[in-house]
């Protein structure tokens, strides 16, 4: 399988304190990874070096062919951390439009129409970021994310403090953008939310790649 | 890098440089003649514009290797752009204090704006925050990059305060400084003068270079630990 | 050329923040008003201190007005990790940062706006000032500061003491054109002396320094 997301000997100190230590893998289009680890293992930090917002300071990786953190790759990745990235001032279709036109997309009206439309949130358009409840305010913060079609998700505790009905609409929202084709890596505390939906497994321990699983292919 | 060779010249070029400063400084005190109008105070100048001409040698080192950081991310460059900030900004302490202690009992003032004084000034606050830029920014890739950028800025910046304190002072014209010290000086007091000259220099150059290493060295330690903690379980 | 829509995105949604979450415009306004008042206290403010150094009260005003909308540039971004956003998206550099000195430079120039004519007023400006030149120094002097403070303010936000950084960097590399705004105001003001001269030295420097600035942006906006 051609890898699309790969991770060679990656590693980040923060002073001399080591977050992550080389972690490698690689994973292939369509699949959904869940990234374990007890709090302060590295996966946040993880993430953000894949999503372009932290440097490495060792090694490499590579989103499509493209090295995270340049432009190509940014293109190509969705990144839905702990914060919206939303500012509360603005309404949600604001906030798209804004985020539309950095992607530089054609039709910017259009995708933001259409990615509400994936998160089923279209209700939520006209209202102000700041007035909205944790689950509304991800669901807008996830069409951020899908507004310029990446084809690599990545999601940080996206579970965390969503009520039951939400959490099942995300579930089957992650699973339509998984069989549609995108890589996704969702790191979570909650083993039942992601463990059925994901198709491999990446475990760090202490900033150390522990353990990965099934299809994510092996690389010591 | 090899320590062993490299530190043997140490001892020799501090003494060297030692040797060169007593000579300046015997000559400024005993072998220069006393100025006729201003009498004694007027030695300082020996150190005075000499301070200043290695604070800019300095400067400008922390410019260049700016620029070749900013065009190959050499962790050589930024250390000697640290050393040449970090010793400039001595050397100019240095000019800026031996000013005013010249300027008193001269002209009855302590502060004269006489262009090269302002500019010292300016240029004295901009390597000032550029220090503490660095102070401050978490290491790692992120401080040599702002300090290269913000040392680019300065060098647009000395010329174009150059050119607007000297028309500010144009209209308001004050004496000169050092009136007549620059041309006609006396034969001694030239050999006094281009001694201190080559004295400050060396000092500037034995600084930055001990400067250098040591930086070098600090990064050699951070990485040494980095790799002792990846080998952690 | 989307690089120029991206720049008008960019001032369009920080004006709109501004002006919805109103209590930071007022806030700043009203900062600058009480400076000028404050000044005026302070010197003791007369028709003949204005004539010898008007030109330099003024702008110290207009530089603390300056200093507190540059500030609010990237704490803006603070708000919910937005900075992450604009981060990892791959507009280029150059674009974000001219959006967010657009914005600074219209958000001050509104503060001078409230400034000016209570200097005038507060510190009994002459009658026969050229208010024309004062505004056109105004311009190209606040475009200087605005240019020089969103760099450095966006520099400032890796570091731990931002707001104090911000006027740390700032003006030490303004003292030219601080030189010549004052100068200039001066002369406006009723001094003596020719401003011409002033003026193109702003200009030169606004051009240079804004060149520089978008040249060097990507070193501003960079991850850790």
């Amino acid at each position: 399988m051609q890898p699309f997301l790969t991770c060679q000997r990656v590693s980040r100190f923060f002073g001399d304190a080591a977050v992550l230590r080389e972690v490698s893998f690689t994973c292939g289009a369509g699949e959904l990874v869940a990234l374990w680890g007890a709090n302060g293992a590295g996966k946040t930090t993880l993430l953000r070096v894949l999503a372009g917002a932290l440097r490495p300071t060792g090694g490499t990786a590579t989103v499509g062919g493209a090295a995270v953190g340049t432009a190509a790759a940014r293109r190509q990745t969705g990144f839905l951390s702990h914060g919206s990235l939303l500012h509360p001032a603005l309404t949600v279709e604001e906030n798209l439009r804004f985020y539309a036109t950095l992607f530089a997309l054609e039709q910017p009206q259009a995708a933001v129409e259409a990615a509400l439309e994936q998160v089923r949130g279209e209700h939520l358009a006209g209202r102000r970021v700041g007035e909205l409840s944790q689950g509304m305010r991800q669901k807008a913060a996830l069409a951020r994310c899908l507004l310029h079609q990446p084809r690599l998700l990545l999601l940080d505790e996206p579970f965390a403090s969503l009520d039951r009905a939400t959490v099942a609409e995300l579930r089957a929202c992650l699973a339509g953008l998984r069989d549609g084709g995108m890589t996704l890596m969702v790191s979570s505390h909650q083993e039942e939310a992601v463990a059925d939906l994901a198709t491999g497994a990446l475990t760090l321990e202490r900033g150390r790649l522990l353990a990965q699983t099934e299809e994510v292919a092996e690389r010591v | 890098m090899n320590t062993s060779t490299r530190t043997a010249w140490i001892p020799l070029a501090g003494a060297g440089t030692l040797a060169l400063l007593l000579v300046a400084l015997w000559w400024a005190l005993i072998g220069a003649p006393t100025e006729a109008t201003m009498g004694t105070v007027q030695r300082i100048f020996y150190y005075h514009a000499p301070a200043a001409l290695a604070a800019w040698v300095a400067f400008g080192l922390n410019a260049l290797a700016s620029l070749a950081y900013l065009a190959k991310r050499s962790m050589r460059a930024d250390a000697l752009a640290v050393a040449g900030a970090e010793v400039g900004l001595a050397f100019l302490t240095i000019n800026l204090i031996t000013g005013p202690i010249w300027a008193r009992p001269v002209w009855g003032v302590w502060w004269v704006w006489d262009p090269r004084l302002t500019l010292t000034l300016a240029m004295w606050v901009m390597y000032g925050s550029y220090l503490i830029l660095r102070q401050l920014t978490p290491e790692g890739g992120l401080q040599p990059r702002l300090a290269a950028a913000l040392a680019i800025f300065f060098a647009a910046d000395i010329p174009i305060d150059y050119m607007a304190i000297r028309w500010w002072r144009g209209q308001h014209p004050s004496p000169v400084l050092f009136g007549g010290a620059d041309s006609g000086l006396a034969p001694r007091m030239l050999v006094a003068f281009l001694l201190s000259m080559a004295a400050f220099l060396a000092l500037m150059g034995f600084l930055v270079w001990l400067r250098y290493r040591q930086e070098l060295l600090r990064g050699a330690i951070t990485q040494l630990k980095q790799q002792r903690a990846l080998a952690e379980a | 050329m989307s690089d120029w829509g991206i720049f008008a995105a960019m001032l369009r949604r920080d004006l709109r923040i501004e002006l919805r979450t109103r209590e930071a415009l007022l806030a700043m306004g009203f900062y600058a008003l009480l400076v000028m008042v404050i000044f005026s206290f302070a010197f003791s403010a007369d028709a003949a201190l204005t004539a010898r150094a008007g030109g330099g009260l003024l702008w110290v005003a207009f530089l603390f007005a300056a200093l507190v909308a540059l500030d609010r540039a990237f704490l803006r971004e603070t708000a919910e990790g937005a900075l992450v956003g604009l981060q990892t998206s791959p507009a280029p550099r150059a674009a974000l940062l001219g959006g967010k000195f657009a914005s600074s430079f219209v958000l001050i120039l509104g503060l001078e706006a409230i400034l000016l004519p209570l200097f005038a007023v507060l510190f009994n400006a002459p009658a026969h000032a050229d208010w024309g030149g004062i505004a056109l120094t105004t311009v190209l002097g606040t475009w200087a500061l605005a240019a020089n403070g969103t760099y450095f303010s966006a520099m400032s936000v890796h570091v731990r003491q931002r707001g104090l950084l911000l006027p740390l960097l700032l003006l030490p590399v303004s003292i030219p054109a601080i030189l010549a705004m004052v100068q200039a105001t001066q002369v406006y003001l009723g001094g003596e002396g020719v401003a011409n001269y002033w003026l193109q030295l702003l200009a030169g420097y606004d051009i240079i320094f804004t060149a520089l600035g978008l040249m060097l942006a990507e070193m501003a906006l960079e991850v850790e």
